[in-house]
């Protein structure tokens, strides 16, 4: 957009309505933007941070891993019951984090499946995650510039591979000019 | 009544970011104030009076809205027509 037009729709816009103009594109819906010659790069170490002052993490030690790589979760009905609120806020928090971290968006999708009855092995298992972010605070998405505008997609199943209960994990991404869209 | 109003979805948001990068636009952003105010109202829809008219104005009066106000059902579809009409009106497709 050049200047000229940029200034044109901000007072077309403002004879309409109220409006405040922000400039370029910097914070929204809790992603940090930010604008370098390679691209444009989304994060959200403020969310992060505040996730850690609400699950009471801030002091927490960092872990290089988001989950233990032999867990096997199932409804661990012998364990005793968390708080169902807490366990749903923490979910919700860790799902909308995952759209700049894709790096979690698995193991979220493991602990998530237990938001209707959460016991203390899912809430120690989400935990973990949010020990994970503490030590990679910065990571995000770079969104670069290809100069292209092709559309590629790939996906992967692994048929019946759950050890509880032999149900199939299918996953997928999606690129689009070389930048992760879904 | 319509009260269906689009969102964009993260997905969107991505790809166009992704679009911004790769042709080299630099995303700017708008606030608008108060925004479901704006919103033309489709339907008929009448409210108590707000608090604070004791005795200036005859007894079982009721108000009618002529605009959009937060809180109705009606009022994100309500913004998003309005938008969309200035935003088309200004060239944009």
């Amino acid at each position: 957009m050049t200047k000229r037009s940029r200034k044109c729709l901000s007072q077309c816009l403002a004879i309409e309505f109220e409006i405040k103009t922000l400039g370029r594109l910097k914070y929204f819906l809790e992603i940090e933007v930010a604008h370098s010659k390679k691209g444009i790069f989304i994060s959200q170490q403020k969310y992060i941070i505040d996730l850690l002052k609400e699950t009471g993490k801030t002091a927490c030690k960092p872990v290089s891993t988001p989950v233990d790589p032999n867990i096997k979760l199932g409804s661990a009905e012998e364990d005793n019951a968390v708080n169902k609120e807490m366990y749903q806020r923490l979910m919700s928090r860790l799902i909308y984090l995952s759209h700049t971290r894709p790096d979690i968006a698995f193991v979220v999708s493991l602990v998530r499946q237990f938001m209707h009855q959460p016991r203390e092995a899912h809430l120690q298992a989400a935990l973990r995650i949010v020990q994970y972010l503490k030590g990679t605070l910065g990571r995000g998405i770079l969104v670069k510039r290809n100069k292209s505008v092709v559309l590629e997609a790939y996906i992967d199943a692994h048929y019946a591979g759950s050890v509880v209960d032999r149900r199939s994990t299918t996953g997928y991404c999606t690129f689009l000019g070389g930048n992760l869209v879904t | 009544m319509e009260t269906c109003a689009p969102v964009a979805k993260m997905n969107i948001v991505r790809v166009v970011l992704s679009l911004a990068a790769n042709h080299d636009w630099d995303p700017q952003q708008f606030d608008v104030k108060n925004a479901f105010l704006h919103g033309d109202l489709e339907e008929e829809i009448y409210m108590d009076l707000p608090p604070g008219y004791n005795g200036q104005v005859a007894a079982k009066t009721i108000c009618k809205l002529k605009k959009a106000l937060y809180g109705l059902k009606q009022s994100p579809r309500a913004w998003f027509g309005r938008f969309t009409k200035i935003m088309t009106n200004l060239g944009y497709k």
